[in-house]
């Protein structure tokens, strides 16, 4: 499947980025088991407040109507599916990628079978891959779109990382996040592992899980990283300003 | 079912295991584990909606009850995703449900959405038992009341927590097991797997593998 790479030169790190630039590398919302409106509405009013433009409010699927009744018109709006084990048949997935379009959000993540890479079954992850992809791929590449396969990095050893990652590139996959966050959390040596094996054009590649602070992510976006999902992208990004205004080298 | 034959006991058919493990659990584990569960006559296990049909192919011919998990763990995914989820899991041969509550509804005061979902839930179930798992540690004690009593009778056994890995709820099991039996006939002890603590009339067991749900089977006998 010869499909244009996601990864525009453009869309890497650099210094002298502007802070609006620099926020919309970054995923940042309230979802799982804890998570309501009413904290929802809070932390929106948060992001707002904080007057920078995230890349998109991450929600989930029942609460895409509330939050987009709190948002400014447009705003892009993410969710998950089979968060974050993987745990429904594969057809579920990809009818809940198409109901995500209906709502009008191009932008989401699909957790892969946890179990199937955990067992090392590959062409089990790369058919899941190919039956959302096929069916919706061309829809969530337009302008804003996203369709990335979250990887369980954290639990699988290199080799294993690699083989999901190639299963994913198989499958037709262009964009992974690497981890679901819950537990899970990303690190430099897996990133690393991924570039050196894929290359930089291979896939479009967004970290996530226990990113905290903003060195963390200066690092992750230096490797080439093009977006980061933590709930300290706030913060992260008024650290970012701070060094700007104050003229503190950013990088 | 492997031939293997189940030695039934009143104490395992009131064990449930619970084979919903986030991230530590291969096809190898799974297979040990239902195994396990066939041999020592417990009373059902609880697996993902995807499982079903392996499970049920492996505990075929068994009495053990395949429960599917819907909606795990967060509770808040599409209502026709949930409907989907319960449909496809019945026809991959669950032989009853455990649905979670999607407690964000009930904490909003969203009753209205809560109760739609209660009422999808038990006609998904189609007159299969139907658990309902509930993250009590969310609500408050004046609360657990009304909530059960929104609940209604339909509802076969209540759950007081996912047992999720990752969750931010992280519960005080026992503390929630007694919240919940305290007011409710219907309460199932989640046991904790290190603890082995309880003391419902039956126990959910969360496990990764059988040399764990061993482990548990030991400490409740004891």
């Amino acid at each position: 499947m010869a499909k244009a790479t996601r990864v525009q030169a453009d869309s890497h790190f650099g210094p002298g980025e502007s802070v609006q630039d620099f926020a919309r590398r970054f995923h940042f919302g309230v979802q799982g088991i804890t998570a309501t409106e009413a904290e929802t509405r809070e932390v929106i009013g948060q992001m707002l407040g904080a007057g920078r433009a995230v890349r998109a409010f991450d929600t989930e699927m029942s609460l895409v109507p509330f939050v987009r009744g709190l948002l400014p018109e447009g705003f892009p709006v993410h969710v998950p599916i089979a968060y974050p084990m993987g745990n429904v048949p594969p057809a579920l997935k990809a009818a809940e990628a198409g109901r995500a379009l209906d709502l009008g959000v191009v932008d989401i993540c699909i957790s892969l079978d946890i179990r199937a890479a955990l067992s090392g079954r590959w062409d089990d992850i790369a058919a899941d891959v190919a039956l959302v992809e096929e069916a919706w791929g061309a829809e969530f590449a337009g302008p804003g779109g996203y369709l990335a396969h979250i990887v369980p990095g954290q639990i699988l050893d290199e080799a294993s990382l690699l083989e999901c990652c190639e299963a994913v590139r198989r499958g037709g996959g262009q964009v992974i996040k690497i981890n679901p966050g819950a537990g899970l959390h990303v690190s430099p040596e897996q990133i690393a592992a991924i570039f050196e094996r894929f290359g930089h054009d291979a896939f479009d590649v967004h970290p996530s899980g226990g990113i905290r602070d903003y060195d963390s992510a200066i690092a992750y976006l230096r490797m080439g990283c093009t977006t980061i999902h933590t709930r300290s992208a706030l913060e992260i990004i008024a650290e970012y300003e701070r060094r700007q205004r104050e003229g503190i080298a950013l990088v | 079912m492997n031939g293997v034959k189940g030695r039934a006991s009143p104490l395992s058919e009131s064990v449930l295991a619970a084979a919903l493990p986030a991230y530590n659990m291969d096809d190898a584990a799974l297979r040990g584990l239902l195994d396990l569960v066939a041999s020592r006559g417990l009373g059902g296990v609880i697996v993902h909606s995807r499982d079903v049909g392996f499970a049920a192919g492996r505990l075929a011919g068994s009495p053990i009850q395949v429960i599917a998990a819907i909606s795990y763990p967060s509770g808040a995914n599409s209502r026709i995703a949930r409907q989907e989820e319960m449909a496809g899991a019945i026809a991959a041969g669950a032989d009853a449900l455990a649905v979670v509550a999607p407690m964000g509804n009930w904490r909003d005061g969203r009753r209205e959405i809560f109760g739609q979902i209660l009422e999808d839930a038990v006609a998904g179930a189609g007159g299969r038992p139907l658990h309902l798992i509930l993250e009590t540690c969310l609500i408050g004690d004046g609360e657990l009341d009304a909530l059960l009593a929104a609940i209604g009778p339909k509802i076969s056994g209540l759950i007081a927590t996912t047992g999720f890995e990752g969750s931010d709820a992280g519960p005080d099991i026992a503390r929630e097991n007694a919240r919940l039996a305290s007011c409710d006939a219907r309460a199932i002890a989640w046991s904790d797997p290190a603890t082995a603590s309880g003391g419902g009339k039956r126990h959910v067991i969360g496990v990764a593998g059988s040399d764990e749900l061993e482990r548990c089977l030991a400490q409740i006998a004891g």
